[in-house]
């Protein structure tokens, strides 16, 4: 993208914004109403899943609570185990007040599902406003009657508000199962602030940034480092830490105690600012550019000589990026599996469900097992996005680049299907490293913790690429359909890892690969399943070869 | 061309044969029976305007399309079957180039070429790179069409082979950059490449091609070579005469005079080729003091072919 689309005669110099005549406000937001209803038209499902997602999570946690924790004998023992414990401390701030089954929900989900927020605001103002850009939409856009600011404007009041909503909601779903008023409003309060904060970062990233992806990266790792800052805080006690960042702010509202409206106000005045400079930062620049400009590349390339290279330039990334996110969220658990005899000991209700999800035997194991279950799900997902992947290259073009060179279909598909193995592999691998490693740290036994995470998390390997191959064949076949990979990854979870939960009847938990897999260190390792589970996949993948080998490729 | 590219050209077999294609997407059809023949060494027009189906004939030519019915047959080769192998003596540029956003367009080049199984020259690719100005050190991400498009002509360019597949290769290209891309291709066309070269930019067909083939609907309507295809249609006569309403009822009586029209002194028709001997004699008796006679261009052709869309969008602009 280089087109300037500026007409001022001063757009050549690049400090044009201090030579840049005078703009009138009301031009600059000109078009605003009709590209936030475009906006809204384009996100009609995916807005509304957004809240309806972070609704859900909250609401289905409030009735766990209600069943487990329904007295207030109960909850005080939860205060006495969960509440001091440091992993939860840092992952969900203090249990102080467990006055009702809300507030212990509150506690229980609250800050995790208001960083979720804070992170779908960010995704949002980004994907309105440097996608937009990035794509070359905005420049066909901006050339019609629609002023320098109204893009900004629009992923602004769509991302905001998002957040609005979902806090207003938030508080209403909060009265409606009885908790008080002031409270509700509080924790509503929360996400509508956290929210708007994110906005307000994500609007500022967009501006700095040239691409999309580098503009989500930015924001959302601000928001998860004042995350990581206010854990840290609530280990230590340091309490000036719950100070430096939004995720702290909201924190500090305290709903079921101070109900401080204060720190939102913060909240406020971070969104102000940040989208008064975002506005400044958009008018003081060219349609495309950013602060941070892209590096220039190499002339040539010596290693690129493969599709097998090719592909590994493209997919690695997010082999990488998944093994390394499920990997740091395993060593969380790590550190947590020592501690969940003592805190699920303290509540038969507890224990009654964790036993559900995997059977008899050591309640550490049981907790294992069933978390392996769901990095075998992120295994499968991760085939899903990069199957995907593969077909946007199709779509775009860049499949037929490759095919009209001296690349056979085989040798083209080969080349995904390896660094799709490679990820299927690496992520339950690298996930039961980080599970052994935070499991050693805490209790010492390095011998029997990395051998037990390791070997649940590589047994889930033949179901994933069970999963992996249904979407291969979708691939190789019916290439449009690729998509439904997110249903067969859904169905599976619910019948396969909530199976029991749900009290499905067996036949039902028995379609899911999952199933199937053996209950490592549960139960002994059996090879059967896992052969069997081998078979299918490689079946699958041959049959997806078959498709691909002989379908149209690129078409109309 | 060079008298002895045609001679080596003449001993292969056509680079391209293509008989009684045809190929549907559901309820669309974009092949209907189309016949092209591309005779080794020569550079073959293919003109059609948007939609008629040249792209999906040459993604059947490089194998990426399934036809339902009919033959295609590439450098003797069956362009399904024998893709690899096939693919690896062509080099294809697409009209609308996409690029992976994360390289640059000098790893673009040779990846593409190393994929071709050509060996990258670095001092033929540099020379290429020079001649169409192009930055390799960029990302692909920030390159404008135009520059996307030189990517792929680089690629397709810096190594030999026996036939260039060109896809609307220009459409981003400036008119300088056109010229140094017609020179290319006389370039590679001299050392015996065969060139399919799809477009609608009818300046550059005229200028390149030794043999055109208009496509609409799906099906070759008109081909041969240009001067063939001139012979089907008519020339323009412009004479202007002295003063006075000149007599042309001697042009009007010949066979093969159409379409005159006499406004003061300029008498405007159209002729037959073969009756411009008789046509001449009887304009000499006109005493003309200016005389035209412009044979038909490649643009008048091709409207011919599209003639009643031509009618309906002036009926549109007269409205």
């Amino acid at each position: 993208m280089t087109a300037l689309t500026s007409a001022d005669p001063a757009a050549a110099s690049p400090r044009r914004a201090d030579a840049a005549p005078p703009l009138s406000l009301r031009g600059a937001f000109a078009g605003t109403a009709a590209l936030t209803r475009l906006a809204l038209r384009r996100d009609r499902v995916v807005l509304p899943v957004y809240v309806v997602v972070v609704l859900l999570m909250v609401a289905v946690t409030y009735s766990s609570v209600a069943t487990v924790y329904g007295t207030q004998a109960e909850r005080d023992e939860l205060t006495a185990s969960m509440g001091t414990n440091s992993a939860f401390l840092a992952l969900l701030g203090p249990l102080e007040h467990t006055g009702s089954v809300a507030s212990t929900a509150a506690w229980r989900v609250g800050l995790f599902m208001i960083l979720v927020l804070g992170v779908l605001a960010v995704l949002t103002v980004v994907r309105h406003t440097r996608k937009e850009e990035e794509t070359g939409r905005l420049e066909l856009v901006r050339a019609a009657r629609v002023g320098s600011l109204a893009p900004l404007a629009t992923g602004v009041l769509v991302a905001a508000g998002m957040s609005v909503v979902t806090g207003a909601l938030m508080a209403a779903m909060y009265v409606a199962q009885g908790a008080d008023g002031a409270s509700s409003v509080a924790f509503g309060l929360q996400f509508a602030a956290l929210g708007l904060a994110g906005t307000g970062i994500g609007a500022v990233c967009a501006q700095v940034a040239t691409s999309s992806r580098t503009a989500n990266t930015i924001g959302v790792l601000l928001l998860v480092a004042g995350y990581a800052l206010r854990g840290v805080a609530d280990i230590d006690s340091a309490d000036w830490l719950h100070w430096v960042s939004p995720v702290g702010w909201v924190q500090e509202i305290d709903p079921f105690g101070a109900n401080a409206w204060g720190p939102a106000l913060l909240c406020l005045a971070l969104f102000v600012v940040c989208v008064a400079v975002a506005a400044r930062l958009s008018l003081g620049r060219d349609l495309g550019a950013g602060l941070v400009q892209p590096r220039p590349g190499p002339a040539g390339s010596a290693s690129l000589t493969s599709p097998l290279a090719l592909a590994t330039r493209l997919q690695l990334p997010g082999v990488v990026s998944w093994t390394l996110g499920v990997g740091a969220y395993c060593l969380l658990v790590g550190f947590l599996l020592d501690s969940v005899d003592d805190i699920a000991g303290s509540s038969p209700q507890m224990q009654q469900i964790i036993a559900q999800l995997g059977g008899a035997g050591a309640l550490a194991q049981v907790f294992q097992v069933a978390i392996m279950g769901f990095v075998g799900i992120a295994a499968a997902a991760f085939a899903v996005t990069l199957v995907s992947r593969v077909h946007a290259e199709e779509t775009s073009g860049r499949t037929e680049l490759v095919l009209a060179t001296g690349t056979s279909r085989t040798r083209y598909l080969t080349a995904s299907v390896v660094l799709l193995v490679v990820g299927v592999v690496a992520v339950p691998l690298w996930a039961g490293l980080m599970m052994g490693l935070g499991h050693a740290l805490v209790s010492g036994g390095w011998g029997s913790a990395f051998g037990d995470a390791v070997g649940a998390g590589l047994v889930q390997v033949p179901a994933a690429m069970v999963v992996a191959g249904l979407v291969l064949v979708l691939y190789g076949w019916w290439p449009r359909l690729v998509a439904l990979g997110w249903g067969a990854v859904t169905v599976f979870l619910v019948v396969g890892q909530l199976g029991e939960l749900f009290g499905l009847p067996q036949w039902v938990r028995d379609l899911s690969p999952f199933t199937h897999v053996p209950q490592v260190p549960l139960d002994p390792f059996s090879l059967g399943p896992v052969l069997a589970l081998t078979g299918i996949a490689a079946a699958l993948v041959a049959v997806s070869y078959a498709g691909f080998r002989r379908r149209d490729v690129g078409g109309a | 061309m060079t008298t002895t590219a045609r001679t080596t050209a003449a001993t292969r077999g056509p680079a391209v044969e293509i008989h009684d294609l045809r190929k549907s997407f559901g309820t669309t059809t974009a092949l209907d029976g189309l016949d092209l023949t591309v005779r080794a060494g020569e550079v073959a027009g293919f003109l059609g305007p948007n939609g008629a189906g040249k792209s999906t004939a040459i993604r059947v030519l490089l194998g990426l399309l399934r036809p339902d019915s009919g033959t295609a047959t590439l450098l003797g080769g069956d362009p399904f079957r024998d893709a690899v192998s096939l693919h690896r003596r062509l080099a294809y540029v697409p009209g609308d180039v996409t690029l992976w956003p994360q390289l640059s367009g000098g790893e673009t080049i040779d990846l593409l070429l190393r994929l071709r199984g050509a060996t990258v020259d670095e001092r033929r690719k540099a020379r290429m790179l020079e001649r169409f100005e192009l930055d390799p050190t960029k990302k692909t991400g920030t390159y404008s069409k135009g520059n996307r498009q030189k990517v792929a002509l680089v690629a397709a360019l810096s190594a030999d082979a026996e036939l260039l597949v060109l896809d609307e290769p220009t459409s981003g290209l400036d008119p300088i950059m056109e010229a140094v891309f017609q020179d290319c291709v006389r370039e590679a066309t001299s050392r015996g490449t065969s060139v399919l070269l799809s477009s609608h930019i009818l300046a550059e067909v005229e200028a390149l091609c030794d043999t055109v083939t208009i496509i609409r609907g799906g099906r070759a309507v008109q081909s041969g070579t240009l001067r063939e295809l001139r012979h089907l249609t008519r020339s323009k006569v412009v004479a202007t005469v002295g003063s006075g309403t000149p007599s042309t009822g001697a042009l009007e009586a010949l066979d093969g005079v159409h379409d005159l029209v006499v406004d003061g002194s300029h008498v405007t028709f159209h002729v037959d080729d073969d009756a411009l001997p008789q046509v001449t004699r009887a304009l000499a008796d006109l005493a003309p003091h200016g005389l035209t006679i412009e044979p038909p261009s490649l643009e008048e052709l091709f409207l011919r072919q599209y003639g009643d869309e031509l009618a309906l969008l002036d009926g549109e602009a007269l409205r």
